[in-house]
């Protein structure tokens, strides 16, 4: 015998979601398609069977343990770095990602080779300027 | 094991039904039927539509009763 009833309706049956109108039809349908009831019966027991936790298998693999503790290892600080050293760590990385944007700008590496040349020569300028001022309290001192 | 016409072999049975489902539907199933969550809440969790959830687990438990006849474990 052939029936056109929707399946569905007979799973929303048994998960208690179906239209009270449909459900109604259902049951009234149910009583005289014996195909229906052979699939209702069916559905209980896969119900069942879907529903019993004991079929399944929830134990968590040994492996979770160890993978656990590698990924606890790897993202805790390391030992032997007290609390200044993490803020300084702290610090430097803040300054470095800071001043990244400076690699991007125009002429910075060549403004940063002429302030070290600047350095460079510093020292030899600051020689001259204390010799003349030695000179110069000589020359007072004299008079 | 082969039964007599619709005779059931529950233990275990849907296990291997359940990990060929596609994985929407896999998952659908797997939270209603073994973490016990409501359709809203599947909803929620899936990000998807209601009605969504609903055909997902309409047409997964379908294809699982489907490979279980297929598999012998119900007879026509």
């Amino acid at each position: 015998m052939d029936c056109n009833l929707d399946v569905t309706l007979l799973q929303d049956l048994l998960e208690g979601i179906i239209d009270p109108v449909e459900k109604l039809f259902v049951e009234e349908h149910v009583k005289s398609c014996k195909k229906c009831r052979k699939e209702l019966a069916e559905l209980k027991l896969l119900f069942w069977d879907l529903n019993d936790r004991s079929n399944y298998d929830l134990s968590f693999p040994a492996e979770l343990d160890q993978i656990k503790g590698a990924l606890l290892e790897e993202f805790a600080e390391k030992p032997g770095k007290n609390t200044t050293e993490i803020i300084f760590d702290i610090q430097r990385q803040t300054a470095r990602s800071a001043g990244m944007f400076l690699d991007y700008v125009p002429g910075v590496k060549e403004s940063n080779e002429l302030v070290k040349k600047g350095l460079r020569g510093a020292p030899s300028t600051i020689g001259k300027v204390s010799k003349a001022l030695v000179k110069g309290t000589r020359f007072l001192l004299a008079e | 094991m082969t039964g007599t016409r619709n005779t059931y072999t529950p233990l275990l049975t849907t296990t291997p039904a359940i990990k060929n489902l596609p994985p929407q539907e896999r998952m659908a199933v797997i939270l209603r039927h073994i973490k016990g969550m409501k359709y809203e809440e599947i909803a929620k969790n899936m990000e998807l539509p209601l009605g969504t959830v609903k055909t997902l687990l309409h047409r997964g438990r379908k294809t699982i009763k489907e490979s279980m006849k297929k598999d012998g474990i119900w007879e026509e």
